[in-house]
């Protein structure tokens, strides 16, 4: 479901660009370079954490017990459970459609550049992980999560899509502090293409994304852990 | 003749109570609709600050239109196609089929029950539209009446394509990858995310084939007052001539599905 947005999202912003040529400063290259890397993330995402999504229906059809009886960790026996072969397709379109938006911008690839986005990508891949981790956590103890999840997660890949300038001061603030999208993608993207300047807060806020995402994920997983004790089985 | 009205009753109702135990599911759809409210009017006050002319509409038209557009796709959203794929594919559909209630007459009160049963939560959800969006009055009394009528036709619509979609599911039970389509081109060429006339010229030619535009972009420009004199008759027309054909394929397809299942010995 998440991915029709994905692409109407882009038609759409195709099509507004084409008519008024930019978007708070945003050329159609720049948002084509933000929408790739944000695919990049989420495709890298599903592939390695996208089981935790399933942790819901686990729970559910009470086969989540089990992991409970075998001296692995949770956490560990859950990332291994199932393969998602269907997310290797993900991955092949958001590489395609990042190499294809990169055509669109000047972007000087040098080695720290490339390093930089490399550590970006791991980044934004635990920041979009620690906010789904967390909330499939919840499902330990109310067993109905599906639709929030679903909700969330088609918010913030909607949401992520756009440069942040274009939102209001308080939203801003929700999408930086609450709930991070602005650091899954928006922020990496200014670093890299170099227009930092543009922010609301200091740019080194942009610089560590993947600091910050990895305080998130150690978070989120701190979190798993704690719901997991207040784990009760739905029976059988 | 009583006995059949009140058949058709009874599949409305149990339809519209259907909804409510599924209303959590509704809440979140109708959060996202409004979230995408939201931003598309964020994105489109962006751009429109931009540019210094003010093409066909000013801004506050923009965002009631977008506002009611998306609305209104929403609560049109045919749910008769899930429907009936899951009554073919557990086979319960022969015992519909073996009713002596006509079988599209007993789709389409289903597919109605599904609709009003959305209006609750519309009207509780519309405060919120206005604060995340924005809305104006119709343009006039004319353009109130004339709207009702082409949100019928609307309606009629998309419940037609609904139950088209959901008949193929007699020949190939993964309907999935329509349904997929549908929604993509559906959001798209309504016009609940950008009005039709800023389309690139080509793909505004492409739009006006389609019957998508009847859902939202027709019927909310009538409101709107945008469409007047031969634009507004042309409107009706398209609206018209859509319903009609698709009524006529949904009998057609449904006439061949008769005999397909007969001779699956069903």
């Amino acid at each position: 479901m998440g991915l029709i947005w994905q692409g109407t999202g882009f038609v759409f912003i195709w099509i507004i660009l084409n008519q008024f040529h930019s978007l708070a400063g945003w050329s159609l290259g720049d948002i084509a370079f933000l929408y790739g890397f944000r695919l990049l993330i989420h495709a890298l995402n599903m592939l390695i954490f996208g089981i935790f999504q399933r942790v819901q229906a686990l729970v559910r059809r009470g086969e989540f017990d089990i992991f409970l009886t075998r001296p692995m960790p949770v956490f560990l026996q859950v990332m291994t459970y199932q393969f998602p072969i269907a997310a290797f397709g993900d991955l092949a379109s958001g590489v395609m459609i990042f190499v294809a938006a990169n055509t669109q911008v000047n972007i000087d690839w040098s080695p720290l550049a490339l390093l930089y986005l490399f550590i970006a990508v791991i980044g934004g891949c635990l920041v979009e992980a620690s906010v789904k981790l967390a909330i499939s956590s919840l499902s330990f103890r109310t067993l109905s999560t599906f639709y929030l999840v679903s909700l969330f997660d088609d918010t913030l890949s909607i949401a992520g899509n756009y440069p942040l300038t274009i939102y209001g001061s308080a939203v801003r603030f929700i999408f930086t502090f609450i709930i991070p999208v602005a650091f899954l993608a928006y922020f990496p993207v200014t670093v890299i293409l170099h227009r930092t300047g543009e922010l609301s807060i200091s740019p080194y806020f942009a610089f560590l994304s993947p600091l910050v995402g990895s305080i998130l994920f150690i978070l989120a997983y701190l979190f798993f852990k704690l719901e997991l004790t207040q784990y009760q089985s739905s029976g059988h | 003749m009583k006995n059949r009205n009140s058949a058709y009753i009874q599949f409305i109702s149990m339809s519209f109570q259907t909804t409510f135990i599924y209303r959590y599911n509704v809440i979140f759809q109708v959060l996202g609709v409004l979230f995408q409210i939201y931003l598309l009017k964020t994105v489109w006050i962006s751009v429109y600050l931009q540019k210094n002319n003010t093409s066909h509409m000013n801004l506050n038209t923009l965002i009631c239109y977008l506002t009611l557009a998306n609305l209104q796709t929403w609560l049109l959203t045919p749910t008769i196609t899930d429907t009936l794929q899951q009554r073919i594919r557990t086979g319960d559909i022969a015992l519909d089929i073996a009713k002596p209630v006509h079988f599209i007459g007993q789709l389409s009160s289903q597919q109605l029950g599904s609709t009003l049963s959305l209006l609750p939560f519309l009207f509780l959800a519309f405060p919120l539209a206005l604060l995340v969006g924005g809305m104006q009055l119709p343009a006039s009394l004319q353009s109130t009446i004339l709207y009702i009528i082409s949100l019928l036709l609307a309606y009629l619509i998309t419940s037609f394509i609904g139950l088209l979609m959901g008949l193929i599911s007699f020949w190939t039970f993964e309907i999935t990858g329509i349904q997929f389509i549908y929604r993509f081109v559906n959001q798209l060429f309504s016009g609940a995310l950008i009005p039709l006339w800023l389309f690139p010229p080509i793909i505004h030619t492409f739009a006006n084939f389609l019957p998508f535009q009847a859902v939202a972009f027709l019927p909310v420009s009538i409101y709107l007052g945008q469409l007047q004199g031969i634009d507004l008759l042309y409107a009706f027309l398209i609206q018209l001539f859509w319903a009609m054909i698709l009524y006529l394929l949904v009998q057609l397809v449904w006439h061949r599905a008769k005999h397909y299942v007969m001779v699956q010995g069903g």
